[in-house]
């Protein structure tokens, strides 16, 4: 096990760039006394500011960590440096037997899963249905009532113009989307803020905020006749308003057993929330997967997944017109690296695929595009990527890492995975030489 | 007008202003248009107008067509680094032990291997910054790296292909790398491209170029160097000028000897020429012909224009012009100037003429002399030059025996420029030697070193990495903040340096 933890994997679980440069600073051997390791677990002490060493220790099934410093970020420094050892110098770790405090922790650790077994092996709160369809009944009837103050309001801004809501600045949207939070509706509090955000892009404002509220308008008659419409369009529409998913339902969807390539990974931070999307791409089914993982503060995403890797899994797709987002139900056997990716073969496959996903679900805002073969262009302060059959796309002008993705083109073709906005193509991950690189910096 | 330019304007000023009106657009998209603002008010049939077009817009993207790439990168001829030393140039790169990577390019160039196509950008980017990175790159960047300096203007540093191509056709820092390979290699040939394009050169590339003329300078080259005494530019003469100092035998120098023939004369006093005494005069002008030669009018305070021309002329110099054929012993000399009413001029003049003419016995003998000083008296940047004349064991021993004869420690910012002046990369007795030293420092007070911290980092870069565990050792007794950081910095520096160098030659 431990043997597939490269340095690099390690440092993607830290919680900042800051942990990950002082993890580097702290896996050198000097700084640590009484290092050892087990089949499972590793442990050692390490000297800090303080009068007594700090004990710091790994169990490395999960991975889960353990450490006496007072720091709250997680994992600290002391266990990515402690982790990072047993990536870089292995030897430093000599095979032992736990000490006391090792031991304890993974005594404590056992009797807290044997308890959660055992919980969920017991039967489950039954849930009273008759106040639970009461709560769904108000939520209906919040949500109705707060949509058709949204109808309001857009109707009297399309009225006005865009020219006049635009120079009003920030405020009326912000007011809009807290009215949507109140209404139990926070996915058109999220599209509203999205709208405003359009309203303030600079050069072509116009025609992406007007396409974000004909989107809205379209959600909001779509929600009106709800009944009428398909399962799949009710299910994609009812969740692009904002109502979730629960877990088990999910996972009694049918689910897709493929070699799943994870070809790109961002991590954004909205307000005290990580978000982490992971783009999968199965290798026979030919269709791509979103992978979202949730994270407070500075606490690690519950599950790793590294991208250039592939993970033989069964994934369940979230219903929807167009289903994209997915969770992974098993994992089974181990990771493998990636290689090649996978995807469209030219560049007009790739638009017909978009043409064809924005023909089930208009509100589709990024396509996966994984494309297998294209090199990179160069056109003064602009790229593109062409395609053997000599199409180009635009990349996007806030890609930061166009040198490197030349660089390992060396004009040949390359595999590179983006993301698809409708105006540019915002690389994630490229393939070239039989090697995976990831191309966003956090 | 077409349909989504239409809906746009009619969007900006508003329904209430003017209703959406017909426009061009394909059919199929007409038709749903039409239905979807069939009864319906004017805000909800413009929305809906513009969720179908907008949507169809995106949908019907052509992509544009552009030409194929005119050449793709060669494929490589030699092997890429390993992974584990690839993570060493990362690190380095993203900022930690930066300073290391000069010696982690050498090596890999020592051992054949090549930077990996993922960290050819970084690295460019930052020679684009650092010039001591650029001369190290043709040997570990590959075809690729070849290849991507041809695509970004501000990387043109070099290339792979011959020299002469280079030299007609390249950027100025090309042509610049280029004329030093082939100065390398024949220093004649390369002499006599540079006078056939001479006349052709911008006054900055010639600048810098007569500066390259330093390798391989012989005699050969003293024609050339004369004619460009009396070039337009003062960088070019200033460089022509001290390039000539070098050649003893140039028409330069032998003015400049008949110079200081009129002003100096030493004559020995009593028998076996073991006292001697100076006669000075002072230089009563610097003239035109001076200012040739490459003379500097102008003093720096509080020296006084006569003496400072004095020393100019002294430095200029060879130590042996005045001893003639060995006749009296610099210590001699020495102690006679000190006597003089101008010795400070004599003996820097003459500390700057051993360097310049690499004359080991003055070097060493101006080296004692200092050093024999007390210690606030000490120059340091006198007593580097001095040093780096020193062949490298004489330059050891002359740092250890100043640790023991003098008494210094590396607290004294002498020990400290000799130190510095040992070259890049000291010998393994000389790395204990400061290991040994540290260790003393340590234990007394160690936030000292806090506060040369600048130098510590240059110690560690210049170590024999084989003493890194007796550093450790050293670094580990110390328990204080400050001192536990600079420990860091230099401890961390060396591990890292060995483990790299350790990863490039396994």
């Amino acid at each position: 096990m431990g043997e597939q933890w490269t340095a690099q994997r390690v440092l993607s679980l830290a919680p900042d760039a800051s942990s990950a440069k002082s993890g580097q600073g702290l896996s050198s051997a000097r700084h640590w006394q009484n290092l050892g390791r087990n089949e499972t677990t590793l442990w050692g002490e390490c000297q800090g500011s303080g009068s007594k060493p700090y004990q710091t220790q790994i169990d490395l099934t999960e991975p889960a960590f353990k450490c006496s410093c007072p720091s709250r970020k997680f994992p600290c420094k002391h266990s990515l440096g402690l982790f990072l050892m047993l990536a870089q110098s292995p030897s430093a770790l000599g095979p032992g037997d736990p000490p006391a405090w090792v031991a304890q922790w993974l005594a404590s650790r056992a009797q807290r899963a044997e308890k959660k077994a055992q919980q969920q092996d017991q039967p489950e709160k039954t849930v009273d249905p008759a106040a639970q369809a009461r709560r769904l009944a108000d939520r209906e009837k919040k949500i109705a009532a707060g949509l058709e103050q949204l109808d309001t309001w857009l109707s009297d801004i399309t009225t006005r113009g865009l020219a006049a809501i635009q120079s009003e600045g920030y405020a009326p949207w912000e007011q809009m989307a807290a009215r949507m939070l109140d209404a139990q509706a926070p996915g058109l509090a999220r599209l509203l803020r999205e709208a405003a955000d359009a309203a303030s892009s600079g050069t072509l404002w116009q025609q992406r905020l007007l396409l974000r509220l004909s989107r809205i308008h379209l959600l909001l008659q779509g929600y009106k006749r709800l009944g009428s419409l398909s399962e799949p369009l009710q299910a994609e529409i009812r969740s692009l308003v904002g109502w979730t998913q629960s877990t088990d339902e999910l996972l009694a969807q049918p689910a897709v057993q493929d070699t799943w390539q994870v070809v790109g990974q961002q991590v954004s931070v909205e307000e005290r929330l990580r978000v982490q999307r992971t783009w999968i791409w199965g290798a026979k089914s030919c269709r791509a997967g979103m992978l979202l993982q949730f994270a407070h503060g500075a606490l690690p995403f519950s599950e790793t997944i590294l991208p250039g890797t592939q993970l033989d899994a069964a994934v369940v797709f979230y219903p929807g017109a167009y289903p994209l987002r997915a969770m992974i139900k098993d994992r089974n056997g181990a990771t493998g690296t990636l290689s090649q990716i996978s995807g469209y073969s030219t560049i007009l496959d790739a638009i017909s695929a978009y043409a064809g996903a924005l023909a089930l679900s208009p509100w589709i805002e990024v396509f996966p595009m994984p494309l297998e073969a294209v090199s990179v262009h160069r056109d003064g302060e602009s790229w593109r990527v062409r395609d053997t059959a000599g199409d180009s796309l635009p990349v996007s002008p806030r890609f930061a890492r166009a040198w490197q993705m030349l660089s390992q083109s060396g004009g040949h073709a390359i595999g590179v995975f983006g993301q698809w906005d409708g105006e540019s193509l915002l690389p994630l991950g490229l393939t070239a030489d039989g090697q995976f690189a990831m191309l966003l910096k956090e | 007008m077409d349909a989504w330019e239409n809906i746009l304007k009619t969007a900006l000023l508003g329904t209430g202003r003017e209703p959406l009106g017909q426009a061009e657009c394909m059919a199929g998209i007409a038709e749903a248009i039409d239905a979807a603002c069939k009864g319906v008010q004017p805000p909800h049939a413009l929305l809906h107008a513009a969720a179908i077009v907008g949507t169809a817009r995106l949908a019907g993207v052509v992509p544009t067509a552009i030409p194929a790439e005119q050449f793709a990168a060669a494929p490589e001829t030699t092997a890429e680094c390993s992974a584990a030393a690839a993570a060493c140039v990362a690190r380095m790169l993203a900022g930690e032990y930066q300073d290391a990577l000069p010696e982690c390019l050498a090596a890999l160039a020592a051992a054949g291997r090549r930077i990996p196509h993922a960290l050819l950008a970084d690295l460019l980017a930052l020679a684009a910054q650092k010039r001591d990175l650029r001369p190290l790159l043709r040997a570990v960047m590959g075809q690729r790296g070849a290849w991507l300096m041809k695509q970004n203007p501000q990387w043109q540093f070099d290339t792979l292909d011959d020299d002469a191509t280079a030299w007609e056709t390249g950027t100025r820092e090309m042509r610049l790398a280029a004329f030093r390979r082939m100065r390398a290699s024949d220093a004649a040939a390369a002499l006599q491209r540079l006078s056939a394009a001479w006349q052709q050169e911008t006054p900055d590339d010639r600048a810098q170029l007569i500066e390259s003329l330093a390798a391989g300078l012989s005699i050969a080259d003293e024609p050339f160097l004369e004619s460009a005494l009396d070039d337009r530019r003062k960088e070019v003469r200033r460089a022509a000028a001290e390039l000539l100092m070098r050649l003893p035998a140039s028409r330069l120098v032998e003015r400049m000897t008949q110079r200081l023939h009129a002003l100096i004369r030493v004559t020995a006093m009593g028998k076996g020429k073991q006292t001697v005494a100076i006669d000075v005069t002072l230089p009563a002008a610097c003239d035109k012909a001076m200012l040739r030669d490459g003379m500097e009018l102008k003093p720096q305070p509080p020296m006084g224009e006569k003496a400072w021309w004095l020393q100019q002329i002294i430095a200029a110099t060879p130590p042996s012009a005045l001893t003639g054929s060995g006749a009296f012993a610099p210590a001699a000399l020495m102690e006679a100037a000190g006597r003089s009413d101008w010795a400070d001029a004599i003996c820097h003049g003459w500390a700057a003429a051993a360097a310049r003419h690499r004359d080991i016995q003055w070097a060493a003998a101006m080296l004692a002399w200092q050093l024999n000083k007390p210690v606030e008296k000490h120059d340091a940047r006198l007593i580097a030059t001095l040093a780096e004349v020193l062949p490298s064991p004489q330059r050891e021993s002359a740092v250890l025996g100043a640790l023991e004869t003098y008494h210094l420690d590396l607290m004294s910012p002498t020990v400290r420029a000799l130190l510095l002046a040992c070259g890049t990369s000291w010998s393994n007795s000389l790395s204990r030697q400061v290991v040994q030293q540290l260790r003393q420092a340590f234990a007394n007070d160690n936030s000292w070193i806090y506060y040369f911290r600048e130098d510590a980092g240059k110690f560690a870069l210049r170590m024999d990495v084989s003493v890194a565990p007796e550093l450790g050792e050293v670094a580990g007794a110390d328990k204080s903040q400050s001192g536990a950081r600079a420990a860091d910095l230099i401890v961390g520096m060396v591990q890292f340096r060995s483990d790299m160098l350790k990863e490039i030659r396994s």
